[in-house]
């Protein structure tokens, strides 16, 4: 299946960021807390020390959190809030 | 009698606060306020009716967002809603997880990159934002919205997926891309930046 294979899914290597390349495909594990803490800290230390790939994370990182933000405070209307309750009443009183 | 009331119980404390997740969810994924809200009291009902095969404790919000997106799929291929079917091409062609996407995102690497902290992105109001969400192909939609709006592990939206985790990888990066460009263009349509490569007036 080539390098892609579903092996290498679990992004705990834990092995060194050696390079600019290895800390950018790294990059969203990071971002989406997949990675252990070990690796974690290792990749975060390449792009504060980087000025190249620096701006990749600051960019990425605004772009997750402006994303974030259009949910916050978004609940579902509080009539199916109150339909989905009736609901399960209704249900549970057939059981 | 005892057993139902207990398991009603459970159903409550488990099963219901993640009732605005679902809603957001299921939102994303119809396109409207209506239907999300149909889609959300089938989702509850089925859950309910299902709920001894769902193990206490275990990740509940992914097993009601797994029923969400399958009575979804079920409602659409009785003709409701088409989307493109994206060709999934994961052959290693390089890039990120073999997408072929590149690695190095340009958007970013501009020398003449005039914010590399990625203020712009402050300045794009939300429905901007999930406008440019809801017109990302559904594939790719769903990778972004379970990822970036819900806060879903890889694994987790593996499951309600139905893919791999490279997959999974695949589409929430090739989704991610196609979003930022087309934000990015909205914010220099919009003058919150200049084009890449502009030198002055």
């Amino acid at each position: 299946m080539g390098s892609g294979g579903n092996g290498r899914e679990g992004c705990k290597s834990g092995s060194a960021v050696r390079s600019c390349e290895d800390a950018l495909s790294r990059l969203y594990d990071l971002l989406d807390g997949e990675l252990d803490d070990v690796t974690g800290e290792q990749v975060v230390a390449h792009f504060e020390a980087c000025r190249r790939c620096y701006p990749h994370l600051a960019c990425e990182r605004a772009f997750k959190t402006a994303l974030k933000r259009t949910m916050e405070g978004r609940k579902a209307p509080p009539e199916l809030r109150r339909e989905v309750l009736s609901l399960l009443e209704g249900l549970a009183d057939d059981d | 009698m005892k057993e139902a009331a207990t398991a009603e119980t459970r159903f409550r404390e488990e099963a219901l606060p993640h009732l605005d997740a679902v809603y957001r969810f299921a939102l994303r994924l119809t396109g409207s306020p209506d239907r999300a809200e149909d889609l959300v009291q089938e989702t509850f009902l089925r859950a309910y009716r299902h709920w001894d095969q769902y193990t206490s404790g275990t990740n509940c919000k992914s097993w009601l967002f797994t029923i969400c997106r399958n009575l979804f799929l079920r409602q659409r291929e009785r003709g409701q809603r088409h989307d493109e079917i994206i060709q999934e091409n994961l052959a290693s062609d390089g890039g990120i997880a073999g997408t072929g996407v590149p690695l190095v995102n340009p958007m970013w690497s501009d020398p003449n990159n005039v914010d590399p902290e990625g203020r712009f992105f402050e300045s794009i109001i939300d429905t901007e934002i999930l406008e440019a969400i809801d017109s990302l192909p559904e594939d790719y939609r769903v990778a972004v919205v379970l990822s970036d709006l819900e806060g879903l592990s890889y694994a987790e939206m593996a499951e309600v997926m139905d893919v791999p985790v490279g997959t999974v990888k695949s589409r929430l990066f090739r989704g991610r891309r196609r979003l930022q460009k087309q934000l990015f263009d909205y914010a220099v349509e919009s003058g919150y930046l200049a084009p890449r490569g502009a030198t002055g007036p």
